[in-house]
């Protein structure tokens, strides 16, 4: 599987890697402001909100909901073009955090915003698992 | 402070906008511009003090190396980098350095030189951001562009109709600019809606084509404006607002920054929408003038599907809006393409639409966005 994926694949930092790592073990894991409660995605060096630099992972439980959504047809990056037409979705979760992502097993016709749905993790290669969503029900 | 008439733009060149470079560079762009903006000006070379540009990609230094290129003796050089908006980014710094006594005349200048394909994680997805969206297929800027769209027909029942009559009425504009890429035929609600879908709600009508092209102007203080060989244009407000890369940390999708733009310049000019003759406004997309035209005030949130539907936005219409037809028509060149918004407003200001002349134009706005709608600069222009 590793050797035959050609897609973009995430470069984790020091700053990411307990996302990516978390990710394996099918957890989204988030940076929540110990300072001001402020939850966060993508990791920061600080609190976006209030500049404290106290911030700890915490896991999220995969609920989320479609806050907006595009039905690519016409990919740019070249390794996509195969998959078209796939959708994009900013998907928020209850916690407080919007994840950029894609909309698995889902007709078309089914994808709207609103629409409740839950974290699948999708094994890209040996070391990169990604964060996905499917329909709630 | 204010910098209220602080400055003027006393000249401009454009280039037309061509599909491939021709073996044109940035360079020799730069130089030809240069050479035709001062001379539309009526100034010489040694009355160029200062130079702003925005990002070429080619090279770092780039006001330095384009200073060295032009043998100029600068006092005040540097790069604006707002994307789109780097171009009205430029306008009112240039204002601000002139007023600070740093300099007279600034030369304002934006090439592009269109790249070939298209990049492989997106024109306008930075580094930081390709961790978290390229391995979605998530090329920005179309699909931050489409998320809006989508959001904004979801919240205010905004149709694709609506949006694509954007595009007709600039390409009706455009058939009389002889500088457009898109100036042969005339587009209709029809064509736009069926053209292929790109990106769900956007289809390709919808959305820029790249291009190699550039424009520029001068800014000049007080006592070279009123001595210039063109009537001046002068900058009665100004307003910047920002920021966020990626449209996910926006918390409200379909009410941009431009509201906060369009605030501080109105403040600064002392005027509002109402009086506004025309507005030349950043479009990459439909979606981009819709929600700018909101923002910018010249209707209430939500209303701007009704707005372009039922106002002419024609150069001879009700609400004249991007006249040159825009990038939509003109073509992108890079971040050069807000620079011809700005272009376009001192034309009409200047009376030199020529076929596409605004029968009455003495005041209006030329406002840039940048990413994903994450950088706005508004500026109010006049000729008196």
């Amino acid at each position: 599987m590793s050797t035959t994926y050609t897609k973009p694949l995430p470069q984790p930092t020091a700053l990411s890697t307990p996302f990516w790592e978390g990710a394996r073990q099918a957890q989204i894991r988030v940076q929540k402001c110990h300072a001001c409660g402020h939850t966060q995605h993508p990791p920061r060096p600080l609190c976006g909100e209030c500049w404290s630099d106290n911030l700890q992972w915490m896991s999220c439980s995969g609920k989320g909901q479609v806050f907006s959504y595009t039905v690519c047809r016409w990919p740019t990056i070249a390794s996509f073009k195969s998959d078209a037409p796939y959708v994009i979705a900013i998907v928020e979760l209850p916690e407080g955090v919007r994840l950029t992502t894609n909309i698995v097993d889902c007709p078309l016709d089914r994808i709207r915003i609103g629409l409740e749905v839950q974290a699948v993790f999708e094994k890209a290669t040996d070391d990169v698992t990604l964060i996905k969503f499917r329909p709630a029900v | 402070m204010s910098l209220k008439g602080a400055a003027a733009i006393t000249g401009y060149a454009e280039l037309p906008s061509t599909k491939s470079p021709n073996g044109r560079t940035s360079l020799d762009i730069v130089a030809q511009l240069a050479r035709e903006t001062v001379a539309d000006a009526g100034f010489e070379k040694r009355h160029i003090d200062g130079l702003l540009t925005t990002t070429s990609g080619e090279s770092l230094f780039w006001p330095t190396v384009l200073g060295e290129m032009l043998g100029l003796d600068l006092r005040y050089f540097d790069t604006v980098e707002l994307g789109g908006a780097s171009s009205a980014g430029m306008v009112w710094r240039a204002a601000a350095a002139i007023q600070a006594g740093l300099c007279n005349n600034v030369l304002c200048m934006a090439a592009g030189v269109a790249a070939g394909g298209a990049s492989n994680y997106g024109a306008l997805t930075p580094k930081s951001r390709e961790e978290f969206d390229s391995p979605y297929g998530v090329a920005q800027p179309n699909s931050g562009y489409a998320l809006i769209a989508q959001r904004h027909m979801y919240e205010f029942g905004t149709t694709s109709e609506q949006m694509a009559k954007i595009a007709v009425d600039q390409r009706t504009s455009a058939l009389k600019n002889p500088n457009a890429m898109f100036n042969k035929e005339p587009l209709t609600i029809d064509k736009v809606m069926n053209s292929p879908m790109v990106l769900d709600p956007l289809h390709l009508f919808e959305i820029v084509s790249r291009c190699t092209g550039g424009a520029a102007l001068l800014v000049s203080g007080r006592d070279f404006a009123k001595r210039g060989r063109n009537p001046p244009v002068w900058l009665l407000g100004a307003g910047e607002a920002g920021t966020h890369m990626s449209i996910a940390q926006r918390k409200n999708f379909t009410t941009s920054w431009v509201k906060d733009s369009a605030a501080t310049a109105y403040k600064m000019a002392g005027v509002d929408a109402t009086q506004m003759d025309f507005v030349q406004v950043y479009d990459c997309y439909t979606i981009t003038v819709l929600v700018s035209l909101e923002d910018l005030g010249f209707c209430k949130k939500g209303d701007g599907g009704r707005l372009v539907a039922e106002r002419d936005l024609t150069f001879g219409g009700d609400l004249p809006c991007n006249t040159n037809g825009g990038q939509l028509s003109v073509g992108q060149a890079g971040s050069a393409g807000g620079m011809g918004h700005v272009v376009e407003a001192v034309r009409q200001l200047m009376g030199r639409g020529g076929e596409r002349q605004i029968s009455k134009a003495n005041i209006g706005i030329a406002h840039g966005n940048g990413g994903v709608m994450g950088d706005q600069v508004t500026l109010v222009l006049a000729n008196q």
